[in-house]
């Protein structure tokens, strides 16, 4: 029996390893394509809300830390960071830099997330086939929120290859990006005031003087 | 004459336009700008959003659906004019018979018959014929209650005003088509109700309408399919500044 146990528990082992290295070796070779990724990631999303969802809407700080640990890998936040940053990035200091990265990808994190936890089951994402060379490091990846009322939303995800995986570092709502509008905001409020007070700001969570209140949907 | 030779003026005015990037605009009056447009924001606060989002609660979305649809085939004639104009002419046979079926199966244009038959709105207009035949946006401009706008876009408003069909007719009275015009505020305000969490969580609301407004205008005028915009700045390498350096004043 002893001897029993022990051969199946090395054949147990035997089996893990060489699944593991099944596994190394599968995503060493094959890149999971830049509109699978989206598609993943946005179906992960959807049935983590739709299984919690009650549970999230008492607890937007668990929601938000879901959202972060499951998104992260998907986003390219210091490439997003040196973009917005643009000018201002060559004379930011490592630590800037860094708590800019952080603060930004947390102020996205809780300005969006309420949209999906709002929305999560009357919105569906349409991921369109990503059309590119097979060698390309840059991709954009099309998508429709289709709508029960009104014209569907086009979304377009910009991501580009790093370290074997794609990443996203843009959004285009309707043309509108995400990357340029930022750009364009710190800029100015760099020009204004200074890069540490842009990051304090959005460290805050308080982005904006003039409160707007609630509104209809 | 004298209306002729203001239209020539405008015109005129739009050759001097050249396209910048929306990150970095040609703004020249942004300090006129920025106080009309803490004004449109007051104004939007105090009476626009108050009386859009009553319309939004009041009115079941339905019915708000029907009144976008009147107004969106009301105005219809002006995507028609203008795909001509831009030598789109299959899309402007579509745009007529999409016109011609939501006004009389749609009921005047409550109902939106055609999308389900295959003929998609679309969205054209003066100042993306302008865009579509090479004229870049020029100035940003933030008008008095009727928010931004570009050089291009509003010598491109002047213009569609001869395609709004209202004005051709004497069954509707001056004050009937006052108030279709405040209906139609209501109507696209309450659209973006949705928006204004996002409006909220911006640094500088003044360059985020700014910059979502030519972005989108950019998308328009090429339907959809703009070319990449340079971002001016690709990976860099530079090492970070030295964290002893003092903070700039």
């Amino acid at each position: 029996m002893k001897r029993f146990l022990s051969r199946s528990a090395a054949t147990l082992a035997a089996a893990l390893m060489a699944l593991g290295t099944l596994v190394a070796s599968n995503s060493a070779l094959a890149v999971t394509p830049p509109d699978e990724v989206v598609r993943k990631a946005s179906s992960e999303l959807q049935s983590d809300i739709s299984q919690n969802v009650e549970k999230y809407q008492k607890d937007k700080a668990a929601f938000y830390s879901m959202v972060d640990t499951r998104i992260q890998q998907y986003f390219d936040t210091p490439y997003i960071a040196q973009l917005i940053l643009a000018q201002n990035w060559k004379t930011a200091t490592a630590d800037q830099r860094k708590r800019f990265e952080i603060a930004f990808k947390n102020m996205l994190i809780r300005s969006y997330a309420d949209a999906l936890l709002q929305y999560h089951d009357s919105v569906k994402a349409e991921v369109k086939a990503a059309q590119m060379a097979s060698d390309a490091t840059k991709a954009t990846v099309n998508s429709s929120l289709m709508r029960k009322d009104g014209p569907p939303i086009p979304v377009a995800f910009d991501m580009r290859l790093k370290d074997d995986s794609w990443k996203v570092y843009d959004i285009k709502v309707e043309n509108i990006s995400l990357v340029t509008n930022f750009r364009s905001q710190v800029a100015a409020q760099v020009k204004a005031t200074s890069i540490d007070e842009v990051i304090t700001k959005l460290e805050s969570g308080q982005q904006v003087v003039a409160p707007v209140r609630g509104s209809a949907s | 004459m004298g209306r002729l030779s203001w239209a020539a003026a405008m015109l005129l005015s739009l050759s001097a336009c050249a396209h910048s990037p929306s990150y970095d605009p040609q703004d020249p009056l942004e300090k006129v700008n920025r106080p009309i447009f803490a004004f449109n924001l007051k104004a939007d606060q105090y009476v626009l959003r108050p009386v859009a989002s009553g319309y939004a609660k009041v009115v079941p979305s339905l019915a708000r659906r029907g009144v976008s649809n009147f107004f969106d085939n009301l105005f219809y004639p002006t995507t028609i004019v203008n795909d001509v104009l831009q030598a789109k002419f299959v899309q402007g046979g579509k745009d007529t018979l999409r016109f011609v079926m939501n006004t009389t199966i749609g009921l005047g244009g409550v109902l939106d018959v055609a999308t389900g038959q295959g003929f998609p709105r679309h969205n054209e207009d003066l100042g993306q014929t302008f865009g579509y035949w090479g004229v870049g946006t020029g100035w940003y401009l933030m008008l008095p209650l009727l928010g931004p706008t570009t050089n291009r876009d509003f010598v491109g408003r002047f213009g569609d005003n001869w395609t709004e069909i209202l004005q051709y007719t004497d069954s509707v009275t001056l004050g009937e088509r006052g108030a279709l015009l405040g209906l139609q505020l209501v109507d696209s305000r309450s659209r973006l109700l949705g928006a204004d969490r996002a409006l909220n969580d911006q640094l500088d609301q003044y360059v985020f309408i700014r910059t979502a407004y030519l972005d989108r205008r950019r998308n328009l005028v090429f339907d959809g399919n703009p070319p990449e915009e340079d971002l001016g700045f690709d990976e860099d390498d530079s090492e970070p500044a030295p964290a002893a350096s003092a903070p700039s004043p």
